[in-house]
């Protein structure tokens, strides 16, 4: 008969997916096998001495060793939570702190687990915390741009204790996510796509509708505006969006260039290349910042691709005049530009 | 004793500047290669396409624009017929350097264009001869003689008056080139070789034919006088002589010469009427104007865009050149220099010997260009060192304009009085640019107005007559009393090159000069040497404005040269423009020292009031009232009441100083 218990015991441990209690073992044995729960105990430390069962805190019984037992217990715990506090997945799996933390840590070393630990509080996460930040970011840009402060509280109901550093410091790394600058009214953002230039132009919008409005009796229409703005500015709607390869200034460098050699063209008559460009002309259709079209205009010169002709009398023109023309570190005035052909 | 072996020998850079197109240099073909190729290209089009085509050239001062029309005029004048042996060229080459005033392109134009079609080449033959050559071989219908076949017979002495000619020649003047009696009569003498001086300035439209010269050349006198119209209709008329085997290459340099200011525009304006009229009006013709890259904006501003497409069919520019160039234009004059030879021949393998490229690696850096005439004078530096041990001493741009002023005045003296009306023309706006910034200049719709200067409401109007002809002068004084009977509010000026006499048989016109004085007109007649010290500004001033004024590599702004001339303007000059401007008579002696009294006491006090400027210098105030009037470029006058002097500064000079302080 004693044997037959043992091995309703075994059979009902081994079904079961967690350690039991004696009040549930006993409750499960059947009729026949029904005893004390003196006896039970006293059977199931037996077994215990044995090997055949393990016993588990809160003086509960399983047919598997905790020690192998216990990291999947945890990880299939991470697995609902992501990032967790050892006392969290010790009142989650309600086994003692003691066991739980050197389940933990032979799990942190064997690289199952990962740490995060924003302050002082250590927590415990299923995949590598900055990975686990960007998805969450990539996740939650593919809906549209979000600020910094929506951002920071998406990420900390992921990564407790997430900080704006720590967002600034992993955007500086990633080469996904551009960071929209803030004018004006418009707020900085981060999004996933180059910024739409709409929200920055709302003012410049309600400009020419008043500059429309202002003109209309003199029947000049928005289109009229809109054509005059695109030969003044020199921009192209379908301008490319910035290379990811870049950093912001390489980037303003690597889109000028041609934005500049292109223009240049454009200002020539159809089918001739050698001839000669205004440089003040080429600043009023690139529209870039006088500095910045100054130094890549050199730079386009000293690589060879294209030819700068002198102001010969600059002292001749007036400071704003001067001022329109290019300038080199020997304070050579420059006037015209034309590329060169790559021999 | 050691002797330096450069002392003696001719520095090989010394020749940065090329004069015109006709000059014969040592070139570099690779250099601009790319521009010779666009001309060529487009001149062939002319030949194949029957159309005109223009190139426009722009590039720095000493880029090396003329020395590509140079280029050019050699590639295209010295090409061989096939089979034949004499040179016949492949166009009518023609170098127009526009120091000329704008209002009278189409005569300066008539001028250049007839001295280049009898250009004399060295075998003796000139454009004229070719291009009838080339035309008599394309009427061949039976190809018996090839172009260079013809130029032989037309050349050869005794066939001048091979009964042929007449038979031949004014009929296909007539019918092919539609060309008007006189000019038909004009050409035929030119080209068979008879009365050629006399035709050849009755062509250029000089009116000192005399009646007996017109008689013999079968043509009446034009009591008219040279007008724009009138060398319009004849360019265009010589314009027809060419045909596709022979078109006409149009060659126009310094364009910027034109402007009598900085902010001048109407000047490119007619220029960009005049190039297009050419291009219109002419199946043959090749345009090539070269402007400045630093004009070129003002250019393209100031002319008409339809003018402007004419000009520009084709752009070419002329880049700086940089080491690689650099290095072939300095190894290529140091391989000309004759005396060099030996020495260099010791020297193989330094192909810049005794220059080092060292030297030239430092001035290029790794990516500098520069204009060709820079590098030139560079190289000349580093040459000149070499023979004196020592570099070039610093330039002095006020004492290289003294000694160029004196050199062209000296030059300039020579002129005859053909040469006057050209240099008052031209000249009077840039004196009295560089004297009086405050007159206006304006050009009158009269034709007999040559220039219009006014100051507040004093309006003076100039009328250049230097004619020769006393039939056309005596219509042109006819005429400037009517003008003077309908504008009394404005002064008349006549203005006469001191040397043409008026003869004493010339009675209609003496009566009716003498008539204009007696009602108040002014006649100026400047002497020789103030039309040589015009001539010498009016080209200071144009080279300037083109970049061709440089000293040591560094080209003088016209602003630099302006100021100079202000400060330095000879006393001749001075006294002809107040004369002009502010009394009848030729001024006195004692006018500079009463001039230096005045100018004195402005240079401390600046500003003071006529009453009592005359009370410090002991004078009445009517006489310093006249004084200031005849030196308006030197005095500031506020008419007032009450009247007030100051000292009186262009604003260009005052602009400088400004900058200089900063």
């Amino acid at each position: 008969m004693i044997e037959g218990l043992r091995g309703a015991l075994e059979g009902i441990l081994h079904q079961s997916q967690a350690p039991k209690s004696i009040p549930q073992i006993s409750e499960e044995l059947a009729g026949s096998f029904r005893i004390s729960s003196k006896d039970l105990t006293i059977l199931l430390g037996e077994m215990t001495a044995l090997g055949e069962i393990f016993t588990w805190p809160h003086k509960k019984f399983w047919d598997r060793d905790p020690r192998t037992v216990l990291p999947d217990l945890i990880l299939s715990f991470m697995t609902k939570c992501l990032v967790a506090s050892a006392s969290k997945i010790k009142t989650g799996l309600k086994l003692p702190l003691e066991m739980v933390e050197t389940a933990l840590n032979e799990l942190a070393e064997r690289g199952m687990l990962y740490l995060w630990q924003p302050g002082k509080a250590l927590y415990f996460c299923l995949s590598e915390p900055r990975k686990m930040a960007l998805d969450t970011i990539l996740n939650a840009l593919a809906a549209g741009p979000l600020t910094e402060k929506e951002l920071i509280g998406l990420l900390r109901k992921r990564l407790p204790g997430y900080q704006a550093k720590d967002l600034k410091e992993l955007l500086s790394y990633s080469k996904q996510v551009y960071e929209y600058p803030k004018y004006g009214k418009v707020k900085a953002k981060y999004g996933l796509e180059p910024p739409e230039p709409g929200p920055y132009l709302d003012k410049t919008i309600q400009d020419i509708t008043a500059v429309q409005r202002l003109l209309a009796p003199f029947r000049i229409s928005l289109a009229a505006i809109h054509e005059t703005l695109g030969r003044e500015l020199g921009l192209r709607p379908t301008a490319k969006a910035p290379s990811p390869e870049f950093t912001p200034d390489q980037r303003t460098f690597s889109e000028a260039e041609p934005l500049i050699l292109m223009a240049v063209t454009r200002l020539q008559p159809p089918g001739q290349r050698r001839a000669l460009v205004s440089v003040r002309e080429l600043r009023r259709s690139v529209g870039l910042a006088k500095s910045v079209f100054d130094k890549i205009v050199l730079s386009l010169a000293l690589q060879g691709k294209v030819a700068l002709h002198h102001h010969d009398f600059p002292s001749s023109l007036s400071p704003d005049e001067r001022d329109e023309l290019v300038r080199d570190e020997q304070g050579t005035y420059y006037v015209g530009i034309v590329p060169k052909d790559i021999p | 004793m050691n002797v330096n072996p450069f002392a003696a020998i001719p520095n090989p850079f010394r020749q940065t500047i090329v004069k015109d197109a006709w000059e014969s240099l040592q070139d570099v073909p690779e250099i601009h290669a790319q521009a010779f190729d666009t001309c060529c290209r487009a001149f062939e089009n002319v030949r194949t396409s029957r159309h005109c085509d223009s190139v426009l050239l722009h590039g720095g001062a000493g880029s090396g624009k003329t020395h590509l029309l140079s280029r050019l005029q050699r590639h295209w004048t010295s090409f061989t017929a096939p089979g034949g042996s004499n040179d016949i060229g492949r166009c009518v080459f023609l170098y127009c350097r526009l120091q000329t005033s704008p209002h009278r392109l189409w005569q300066h134009l008539r001028k250049t264009f007839v001295e280049d079609l009898l250009h004399r080449f060295p075998d003796g033959t000139t454009q004229l001869q070719r291009l009838v050559a080339c035309r008599f071989a394309e009427g061949d219908r039976n190809k018996r003689r090839p172009p260079a076949l013809w130029l032989k017979w037309i050349t050869n002495p005794a066939n001048r008056d091979h009964s042929g000619w007449k038979r031949i020649l004014l009929p296909w003047l007539e019918r092919e080139a539609q060309i008007g009696f006189s000019l038909q009569r004009v050409l035929f003498h030119l080209i068979t070789g008879h009365h050629v001086l006399e035709a050849g300035a009755w062509l250029k439209g000089e009116d000192r034919l005399p009646d007996e010269a017109a008689a013999r050349m079968g043509i009446s006198g034009n009591e008219e006088g040279q007008t724009e119209d009138g060398a319009r209709e004849l360019v265009l008329s010589l314009c027809r002589l060419a045909s596709p085997l022979m078109p006409v290459a149009f060659c126009f340099d310094q364009i910027e010469a034109l402007q009598t200011s900085k902010d001048d525009e109407e000047s490119l304006f007619l220029f960009g009427q005049m190039a297009a009229s050419l291009f219109n009006s002419s199946n043959n013709a090749l345009l090539i104007s070269c402007i400045q890259s630093s004009v070129f904006d003002r250019f393209k501003a100031a002319i008409r865009e339809a003018d402007f497409d004419r000009i520009a069919q084709r752009w070419e520019t002329l880049n700086p050149l940089d080491k690689k160039l650099a290095h072939l234009l300095i190894q290529s004059r140091l391989a000309w220099s004759g005396d060099l030879g030996p020495l260099r021949a010791k020297h193989l393998q330094e192909t810049l010997w005794p220059i080092k490229a060292a030297d030239l690696d430092a001035y290029f850096g790794p990516t500098a260009a520069y204009p060709a005439r820079k590098i030139i004078a560079f190289a000349g530096s580093l040459f000149e060192k070499l023979q004196t041990g020592q570099a070039p001493p610093p330039q002095d741009p006020m004492e290289f304009l003294r000694k160029e002023f004196e050199r062209r005045r000296a030059a300039a003296m020579a002129q005859d009085e053909a040469e006057s009306d050209a240099t008052l023309a031209h000249g009077l706006p840039l004196l009295a640019e560089t004297l009086g910034g405050q007159w206006r200049k304006k050009r009158h719709p009269d034709k007999d107005i040559d220039l219009l200067l006014s100051h507040g409401h004093k309006r003076i109007a100039l009328s250049l007559c230097n004619h020769q002809n006393m039939r056309g002068l005596a219509a042109r004084l006819k005429r400037l009393t009517d003008w003077r009977s309908r504008n009394k509010r404005s002064e008349l000026v006549l203005i006469r090159d001191g040397r043409l006499p008026i003869g004493r048989t010339a009675v209609v016109t003496r009566s009716r000069l003498e008539s204009l004085v007696e009602k108040g007109v002014s006649l100026c007649q400047p002497d020789v040497e103030t039309l040589a010290a015009l001539q010498a500004l009016r080209s200071l001033i144009s080279d300037a404005r083109s970049g061709d004024l440089h000293d040591g590599g560094e080209a003088i702004s016209p602003k630099t040269v302006e100021e100079w001339l202000f400060q330095n303007l000879d006393n001749g000059l001075t006294a002809f423009f107040g004369q002009i401007v502010g009394a009848s008579e030729t001024p006195e002696e004692t006018d500079s020292e009463l001039m230096n009294n005045i100018l004195d006491i402005l240079k401390k006090r600046k500003v003071i009031s006529l009453e009592k400027l005359a009370e410090e210098i002991h004078q009445t105030v009517p006489l310093i009232e006249q004084i200031v009037k005849r030196h308006p470029g030197r005095i500031g006058w506020l008419q007032g009441p009450p009247a007030v002097l100051f000292d009186y500064r262009p604003i260009e000079v005052l602009s400088s100083r400004e900058e200089d302080a900063e």
